[in-house]
């Protein structure tokens, strides 16, 4: 038996793939935005080329003027072809496609790659969105909207950015690697995006935060005089504090109308409770019917106050619960706003094992799931819920599917991607787009699965999958 | 032989109708109370009696929590039956009223479900 040791050799193209993903992961690795730019230089001289930087455009002058450069003794003054209002880099922001300059003036100078770096997100802050208004820095980001860049936002704010990755090439370089630089960069613009926005979410939050005055609420007040440190509070996977963020959601999003019904109406409705409570005794007869009245409304109110502030009690522990009574709750809870945006209800709910899983979190996420659907029809429909515990074929673990399915407009495919992001939302002005982000949170967390289908006018599916760990 | 007819309760609350309300239910109910609208006051009646029972909200004045009344009030009596009243608790509150065997009770309370409580407390029934 011949062995002759056999050397495996890679071909080029799955190396360079391969090296090509490395490269992505190691930039989504990235958590503040600070840290992107420099890391992406990193990775575009690892991939070969010999030196990099990035220009950013000034707002003013419109020329564009370098912000980081890797191997690149950044000259005093870059040449106005390159660099100028007509130059080569604003071009290439102005039609926001990459662009390959070829030795110019100069033979001797090397071949450059210019790729534009725009911010991206095009949907509106919350807080522009919950006015009305409309949010400027969304608005730069849409495609073609040359000149208006870095203007920031009247109501939150946040600036966008525009700049251009300058490239020097070795040589001349193929299609495939100039595709694959291309992507590496749209991919960094994504990444940067999404860290500025949400760098931005967490400073305005923190500014709210100290207006609100959350008291009691375990979320860090800015003291008199602190700056806002402005940057992502956790890293990736970090759990704990991914919970403290959905905490801090809760109530920005819910804003002011959690901060009140918290400390404005519950302490009132504790004492008129508590008064039509003693005036049980003293009640003429003839006064008895409207004392009853009183007495059950009362109640009535206090039952919602308890059950909205449930939703902030982080009180209780994971524990074995079983989801069809979860299902059943969040049903009892929204029945009337089912009937009244005429959505018929079906309910179909296997036989399902308990459950070792964070109780007041599946609420939420079912009642958003729920809420969402009844949006998505508003000339009514219909509303499926089913439930079913589905065991793997090897009989080695044990799921617990539930189906949240509505008749409703459908969610374009367009967009059906980006859902789960932050800031997304198909509902214009009332949305946060923060809903189905947590919702996304708070499976991931319980080490479940979520996924969606949908068909535009016909409905959407959600289908959530949560593991069941024996208790 | 000195036995006191009654048991005595301290109830903090920095909302004026609510301390009250809460001290005409619990004097109905038999108790003698001292209510107190301040942690300051509440640590003042804290020196000068026995008590058989803490009640306090959580949120008090300055930012002083009830959690601080009531560990002032078991540095005198370790074992003295006590709970916080509050609207919401996030788990590290919860946490902490838990490990030092403090209970919970949520408002809005319900009536029954308070005196209950209350009466369980102070028999040091667990």
């Amino acid at each position: 038996m011949a062995t002759a040791k056999m050397h495996f050799q890679p071909s080029r193209r799955r190396r360079d793939a391969a090296q090509s993903r490395a490269a992505a992961l190691r930039l989504l690795q990235v958590t503040r935005a600070a840290d992107l730019l420099p890391v992406l230089l990193q990775e575009v001289v690892a991939l070969g080329y010999p030196r990099a930087m990035v220009l950013e455009r000034n707002a003013g002058s419109g020329e564009m003027s370098p912000i980081a450069a890797l191997n690149w003794p950044v000259p005093a003054k870059l040449s106005n072809e390159l660099a100028g209002r007509e130059g080569a880099a604003a071009s290439v922001l102005a039609s926001n496609r990459s662009a390959v300059r070829q030795p110019g003036v100069h033979a001797s100078d090397p071949p450059l790659s210019l790729h534009p770096m725009l911010y991206s997100r095009a949907s509106p802050c919350w807080e522009a969105r919950a006015n009305a208004e409309n949010c400027m820095a969304a608005q730069n980001a849409r495609p073609g909207k040359a000149g208006a860049w870095k203007q920031p936002c009247s109501v939150c704010a946040m600036a966008g950015y525009a700049a251009v990755v300058v490239v020097e090439l070795r040589g001349r370089s193929s299609e495939t690697e100039l595709a694959a630089l291309q992507d590496l960069i749209s991919l960094a613009n994504a990444h940067l995006s999404h860290l500025v926005k949400i760098e931005h979410y967490c400073h305005r939050v923190r500014v709210l935060e100290t207006a609100l005055a959350g008291r009691n609420a375990g979320i860090p007040v800015l003291e008199e005089g602190e700056q806002p440190v402005h940057q992502l509070p956790f890293a990736p996977g970090d759990v704990q504090a991914e919970r403290r963020m959905l905490e801090i959601e809760k109530f920005a999003s819910a804003g002011r109308l959690a901060a009140t019904i918290a400390h404005e109406v519950n302490n009132p409705m504790e004492a008129i409770k508590n008064a039509v409570y003693l005036l049980a005794g003293s009640v003429p007869e003839s006064a008895l019917p409207v004392y009853s009245i009183l007495k059950s409304e009362t109640e009535r109110v206090a039952r919602v106050v308890r059950q909205m502030l449930g939703l902030y009690r982080d009180a209780e522990p994971a524990k074995a619960v079983n989801v069809n009574t979860l299902i059943e709750d969040t049903l009892l809870l929204l029945n009337r706003q089912m009937q009244r945006a005429n959505v018929q209800v079906e309910v179909e709910l296997g036989v399902l094992p308990d459950a070792v899983i964070a109780a007041d979190q599946i609420r939420q996420v079912l009642s958003n799931l729920v809420i969402n659907a009844r949006d998505a029809m508003p000339d009514g429909g219909r509303l499926r819920i089913r439930s079913r515990h589905r065991i793997c074929p090897l009989q080695t673990s044990s799921w617990i599917r539930i189906l949240i399915a509505d008749s409703g407009a459908g969610i374009p495919r367009e967009i059906i991607g980006d859902i789960f992001q932050p800031f997304v939302s198909t509902k214009g002005e009332k949305g946060t787009g923060l809903g189905l982000w947590i919702v996304k949170g708070i499976i991931q967390n319980h080490a479940g699965k979520i996924g969606v289908r949908s068909r535009v006018g016909q409905g959407t599916v959600f289908v959530i999958d949560l593991p069941v760990a024996k208790p | 032989m000195i036995s006191r007819a009654k048991y005595r309760i301290l109830v903090v609350d920095d909302e004026a109708a609510v301390l009250t309300t809460y001290r005409m239910i619990l004097e109905r109910q038999g108790y003698e109370v001292i209510a107190c609208p301040t942690s300051t006051e509440a640590l003042t009646a804290l020196e000068k009696h026995c008590f058989d029972g803490v009640l306090c909200d959580y949120s008090l004045e300055n930012r002083h929590t009830g959690l601080e009344v009531i560990l002032a009030a078991r540095k005198r009596d370790a074992t003295i039956p006590a709970a916080l009243l509050t609207g919401y608790a996030t788990k590290e509150t919860a946490d902490e009223a838990s490990s030092h065997n403090i209970s919970i009770m949520f408002k809005p309370t319900d009536i029954d479900e308070f005196l209950n409580t209350t009466s369980r407390l102070v028999r040091r029934d667990s």
